[in-house]
């Protein structure tokens, strides 16, 4: 049976908890939130976890209360039980989804990696010693298990909400485990990000600015979290102001990837037919449409030019998550949100941002009921 | 002087060496430039000059991994002979590199002319440690069936010391070893196989002295050895415990990419760079040239490959060099050693708990 | 307190600086202590302090204590 089963913060007994009448922004669970982003943000944590606490900021929560506020159409309930497989590499987010989960009311287990990182493990100990003053985890709980055991199985049968994170290959092997036809799901599988950028000479007094907000996006997380931007399509821009750009872009990235990550990108995309036109702290390669999408590169960004919206939609794979843009009016973004798969639009730096609604979806919509009455 | 069957293994001092390898991997770099599609591709985007490099760090060189991404060959698929894949766990994504005929004939020649000149001439009796069965699959060649495959023409009366799940094959390695106690033999195997499986065994169930006259080539990284904190020398010490005071011990760096011109350990514990090959050292952040003694990603220049553009590959190993043509042991040419991997840079994307 | 005494309480503590150097010319990025990190910090900070909610632009704008100030009275904070 289901054993080697770790718990790394809330309560063991999930399977036994029973149906409780907490409703989406209960008070306590706003509190206990509130409580955990000052926490973190007063505590000696990291960027990663100072994020986390930050976007938990009670300003935020009451924010979306607000915009989720009851009328007199309909009622906010929670989903009742909520699964998260969440993936390892990126720590942070098991922590946002559980806590949108958390927000609306619901019963959660979120399964992490077995290893834990730093993070996690100071996450989770910051959790444990906030549940035993206020008992704020008592219908939640962060395990681990062997992929082999079969509590993904057990999980799946208990939920009724499951929520996938991870890589295409993990999300496929997951769907073989049947989910009861009463629960629903949600994934979020691999997913490739770019940047559209449309610069004009009265662009150049901000050029410091947005560079080393795009600087930001590609160097987090060494360029491999899905909101990175991995490929920049130039929109009718000039391409001595797009030298311009990169070169106040590699002013901040100093040591940010290593040489050899570099080297083996760049060979790679000028083999497949790139033509590398920068080499610095970071690589740029210029191609006519995007290359290499299916390697995780490290240090390089690849380029091409456009003169309509259109151009750049036909050339967007289906995955496409983020776009992170300047330059481009509403009217752009209309064009580009039909003609590609994207799923969100961001500013320069703020690619990685988590919000609630993400990769289209709104989590605090999915993690509850809209009841009209 | 371009017969590479007229000069020397290591008989070569630096100038006359550097005009005949700069020769041969221009030639190369214009070859694999005309046949690689890729290779020509990933030259002209990075700006590079055609095969006309006018030294040895200027001959265009190509990321070790991207043997790995790419299926980078130059010769026709039918021409291919054998496709060599590096050892590495199954979890690992392999290399693949590409042997026509010729290839694969050159390969084999200069090998057995490179170690037959610390071995002699003559055939000597073989003793490998390994097990039989490496070799039996053509189209998926790994380099340790490679490895022992190359060196199998420098013995004869092969015998396979271990069974296949590692243990010795006792009543083999005894009937080897009476047969041949007074005559020079050859020992080959994995440096982390010949210590684990064969040297440890061989002490812990008493049997000494008993093959004083061999030599043993031996390769494959010390990664495994340094985690039980043994070191060439220690390695060293026990071979000759085991199996005589005389025993000639020759450690050798060499790569899937380019087999046949691998790098072997001299009696002044050096790796030597043969007349047909060459290694440079360059800086792990900027890439240039590291001059004697300063640590750097090894570089290997070989004038083998014709089939796939491997004559000029920079590794992810870090060595230092520690001359030219002044080696005590009397060999010309560049010596080295290798101090190891490049770390692996932790990769923190979206990937998963599986 | 007034409100000047509170804002430059929040940026001292957020900042871990000496309420000295909070002035109007101080700018994000110009001090090691106030940097992305910590600027998530002083937001944070100045909206419980009072009572708003800013939105990603002001919080990106917010590149010196003189704007600081300015965007506290878009939120119909006096200075």
């Amino acid at each position: 049976m289901s054993s080697n089963i770790r718990i790394w913060a809330g309560n063991a007994d999930f399977l036994h908890w029973t149906r409780t009448t907490v409703a989406a922004f209960a008070s306590e669970r706003i509190a206990f939130l509130a409580i955990l982003s000052q926490k973190l943000l007063a505590g000696d944590y990291s960027a990663a976890l100072k994020a986390l606490g930050f976007w938990l900021r009670e300003a935020q929560l009451r924010q979306w209360q607000q915009e989720y506020a009851n009328d007199d159409r309909t009622i906010l309930a929670p989903v009742g039980r909520v699964f998260i497989v969440s993936p390892s590499n990126v720590e942070g987010l098991f922590a946002y989804s559980w806590a949108l989960s958390y927000l609306m009311g619901n019963q959660t287990v979120v399964r992490v990696s077995e290893q834990l990182t730093d993070d996690q493990q100071a996450l989770f100990a910051l959790l444990e010693s906030l549940d035993k003053q206020t008992a704020g985890l008592s219908e939640q709980a962060f395990i681990s298990y062997d992929k082999r055991s079969d509590w993904t199985q057990t999980l799946s049968q208990w939920c009724q909400l499951r929520m996938l994170w991870g890589s295409d290959q993990s999300i496929e092997s997951i769907r073989q485990i049947v989910l009861p036809a009463q629960a629903q799901e949600w994934v979020f599988p691999d997913r490739y990000s770019v940047s559209v950028l449309h610069l004009t000479d009265a662009d150049i007094p901000r050029l410091s600015k947005l560079s080393e907000g795009f600087a930001r996006d590609v160097s987090t997380y060494q360029q491999q979290a899905c909101a990175s931007p991995k490929w920049v399509f130039w929109y009718q821009t000039d391409k001595a102001l797009q030298q311009r750009f990169w070169q106040a872009v590699n002013v901040h990235l100093d040591n940010a990837f290593p040489k050899n990550e570099r080297l083996v990108a760049s060979q790679y995309l000028c083999a497949l037919g790139g033509k590398q036109v920068f080499y610095d702290n970071i690589c740029i390669v210029e191609a006519p449409r995007i290359l290499g999408i299916e390697q995780s590169l490290i240090g390089i960004v690849g380029q091409s030019q456009i003169n309509a919206m259109k151009a750049i939609a036909d050339e967007l794979p289906d995955n496409l998550q983020s776009m992170s843009v300047y330059g481009l009016n509403k009217e752009n973004k209309i064009e580009l949100a039909c003609l590609s798969s994207v799923r969100q639009f961001s500013q320069l730096g703020q690619a990685l941002n988590f919000d609630k609604v993400w990769d289209g979806i709104d989590l605090a919509s999915v993690f509850s009921k809209k009841i009209s009455h | 002087m371009s017969d590479w069957k007229s000069i020397e293994v290591f008989g070569l001092a630096k100038a006359e060496k550097q005009a005949w390898l700069l020769g041969q991997l221009n030639r190369l770099t214009r070859h694999h430039q005309a046949h690689c599609q890729p290779y020509a591709n990933l030259l002209a985007g990075q700006g590079q000059q055609e095969g006309a490099a006018e030294s040895l760090n200027a001959v265009p060189y190509v990321a070790a991994r991207l043997f790995k991404m790419l299926r980078l060959s130059s010769t026709l698929p039918d021409n291919v002979f054998k496709t060599l894949t590096s050892s590495g766990t199954t979890s690992q994504v392999k290399s693949q590199i590409f042997l026509d005929r010729d290839t694969a004939a050159l390969q084999s020649k200069v090998l057995v002319s490179l170690l037959s000149s610390f071995t002699g001439k003559a055939r000597r009796p073989m003793l490998i440690v390994d097990h039989d069965g490496l070799t039996g699959d053509k189209a998926g060649f790994s380099a340790r069936g490679a490895g022992v495959q190359g060196l199998s023409f420098l013995g004869r009366d092969h015998t396979y010391a271990l069974n296949s799940d590692m243990t010795p094959n006792w009543p083999v390695i005894d009937d080897f070893m009476a047969k041949y106690a007074n005559e020079p033999v050859l020992i080959f195997g994995f440096t982390f196989m010949v210590w684990q499986h064969f040297i440890q065994p061989l002490i812990a169930s008493g049997r000494s002295n008993q093959l004083p006259q061999a030599l043993l080539f031996h390769s494959g990284g010390w990664k495994k050895l340094q985690d039980q904190a043994v070191s060439n020398d220690t390695f060293k010490t026990t071979v000759r415990q085991a199996l005589g005071e005389q025993v000639a011990i020759h450690n050798f760096y060499g790569m899937v990419e380019q087999i046949g011109s691998v790098f072997v350990e001299c009696e002044q514990g050096h790796l030597h760079a043969p007349t047909y090959a060459d290694v440079l050292i360059r800086d792990q952040e900027t890439l240039a040239e590291q001059c004697e003694g300063e640590i750097g990603l090894i570089q290997v220049l070989s004038f083998i490959p014709t089939s796939y553009p491997g004559h000029s590959i920079l590794t992810e190993d870090l060595g230092r060099l520690l001359g030219e043509d002044n080696c005590l042991c009397g060999r010309k040419g560049r010596y080295f050693e290798v101090l190891g991997r490049l770390p692996k840079t932790e990769v923190r994307g979206c990937s998963d708990v599986f | 307190m007034t409100n000047n005494e509170r804002l430059v309480t929040a940026f001292a503590s957020s900042l871990n600086i000496d309420a000295s150097q909070v002035v109007d010319e101080l700018e994000y990025n110009t001090i090691p202590q106030w940097d992305s990190v910590a600027h998530m910090v002083l937001v944070a900070a100045l909206e419980k302090e009072f009572d708003v909610m800013l939105d990603m632009d002001d919080i990106i704008e917010m590149s010196s204590v003189k704007i600081a100030k300015e965007i506290l009275a878009k939120h119909d904070v006096a200075f």
